[in-house]
């Protein structure tokens, strides 16, 4: 059955926000992560969600859908250029973009945070709804209520002729201080701290990082890595390709009828060959 | 009182880290390639130290008309040296070759004609073509030593012969 493209926007925006969709990755691939010269650049971005990396399965629809994320452009000046226009191409969502400055563009997908409500009714059944304890659309008797607020970062970076230190947002789940994402080659160490709200998440979280076209490949090759005391991932890459590196990580909410926050982080990595 | 103070301090430099110079001799072959169409490649040649950092550029060869578009798939030229360089180059910079030997001399000097302190250095040498392939070498060497080096034939590049001495 073919859906026509208002359901799937719906259904890739309800997945946006869904836990079964952290079974899905979210990802943004640039045309182009390093570009040199004195013209202006233009580049393309392609944008989608899908359990194979890189390969489009849901859209994000179109800028301005209520339910869809803004297309997010961050200069290396500092400014920032929000509500970018972006199409719906049914599988995925694509965008142009016009790079004049030098330095590191940060190049995202934003949208505020979703509430999540897990419940079990009265005959044992277990269900979620979006929304709040308050929310109507939970069933009569619902029982063992808990509600999780999502913070999803969905990014990646693209350097024109100078690469800048990335300047961290403070919010969410985002790479802190380390290897330049646009400086990547196999073989060479590489490290990131991951930073929660500005500050170094601990040890243990689980970081993923997952080549592109694992479509193509009959094994996953997930790269498992564990943060350390600091917060911090170390490896060496062996193949050149794009990655997407996952990470997520749970902690009890501080606010009235809320009781988890979950920040999610999706970023597309470009790894040259040495 | 200061200029003393700074007198002292290089002529102490110069007693640590005595400069040396040096001759270092690279012959390339660029090879002919039964391709069509044929796209001359990129070429660079630079040194960096041992923390990888670059220290000169010996030559960088590409399209003069195209600007710096496409320095970048000279993909660690770009990211170590080109980025970052501006006209203290351009007595190194010049078109596409073609195929054929090519011979580059180096006086252990920087591009801004300074001579580099003695020490371990890396040559690097990256070659990149337009429907064609990337080719790198990264070789180490004792600059204020003697050697010499044979690179073996690559896609885009053909044997390379690297004779230095002080």
């Amino acid at each position: 059955m073919l859906l026509n493209p208002v359901k799937v926007i719906v259904i890739a925006a309800m997945l946006l926000a869904s836990q079964a969709a952290f079974a899905h990755a979210r990802w943004i691939v640039p045309s182009h992560t390093n570009l040199s010269g004195d013209e202006i650049h233009k580049i393309a971005v392609d944008f989608s969600i899908s359990n194979d990396i890189f390969h489009p399965d849901m859209s994000f629809g179109s800028a301005g859908d209520p339910r869809s994320p803004q297309l997010v452009l961050n200069a290396p000046d500092g400014s920032r250029q929000a509500k970018l226009p972006f199409v719906d191409l049914l599988r995925k969502s694509a965008a142009g973009l016009t790079l004049t400055q030098s330095g590191t563009y940060r190049i995202g997908l934003e949208q505020p945070p979703v509430l999540l409500t897990f419940f079990k009714q009265a005959n044992g059944e277990r269900g979620r709804i979006f929304g709040g304890k308050g929310s109507p659309d939970l069933p009569q008797g619902a029982t063992d209520l808990f509600t999780t607020r999502m913070h999803v970062r969905v990014e990646t970076f693209v350097s024109r002729n100078q690469l800048n230190a990335l300047v961290p947002q403070n919010q969410g789940l985002e790479l802190g201080e380390g290897t330049h994402p646009n400086d990547l080659f196999t073989g060479e160490p590489v490290t990131w701290q991951l930073i929660l709200d500005g500050k170094p998440v601990g040890a243990d979280l689980d970081v993923t990082l997952i080549r592109g076209d694992s479509r193509y490949r009959n094994i996953r090759d997930v790269i498992r890595l564990k943060t350390d005391q600091e917060g911090r991932v170390s490896l060496s890459f062996d193949e050149p390709g794009l990655y997407l590196l996952e990470s997520s990580l749970d902690s009890k909410s501080q606010a009235e009828g809320i009781d988890n926050e979950r920040a999610a982080l999706f970023v597309t990595l470009e790894v040259n060959p040495a | 009182m200061r200029i003393h103070g700074l007198l002292l301090v290089l002529g102490l430099s110069v007693l640590v880290n005595p400069a040396i110079g040096m001759e270092m001799q690279i012959t390339l072959i660029q090879p002919q390639l039964d391709v069509q169409p044929y796209h001359r490649p990129y070429i660079a040649v630079w040194v960096e130290d041992e923390k990888r950092q670059p220290r000169a550029t010996l030559a960088l060869w590409k399209q003069l008309e195209k600007g710096d578009k496409w320095l970048k798939d000279l993909r660690q030229y770009w990211r170590k040296a080109g980025r970052n360089a501006g006209a203290e180059i351009d007595g190194v910079t010049g078109a596409t070759r073609r195929p054929g030997q090519h011979r580059l001399v180096w006086d252990g000097r920087d591009n801004q004609g300074r001579p580099l302190p003695a020490g371990e250095y890396l040559l690097n040498i990256e070659a990149s073509r337009e429907e064609g392939g990337r080719d790198y070498h990264r070789v180490p060497f004792q600059l204020g030593g003697q050697g010499q080096i044979e690179l073996p034939a690559t896609t885009e590049l053909g044997t390379i012969q690297i004779r230095y001495q002080p």
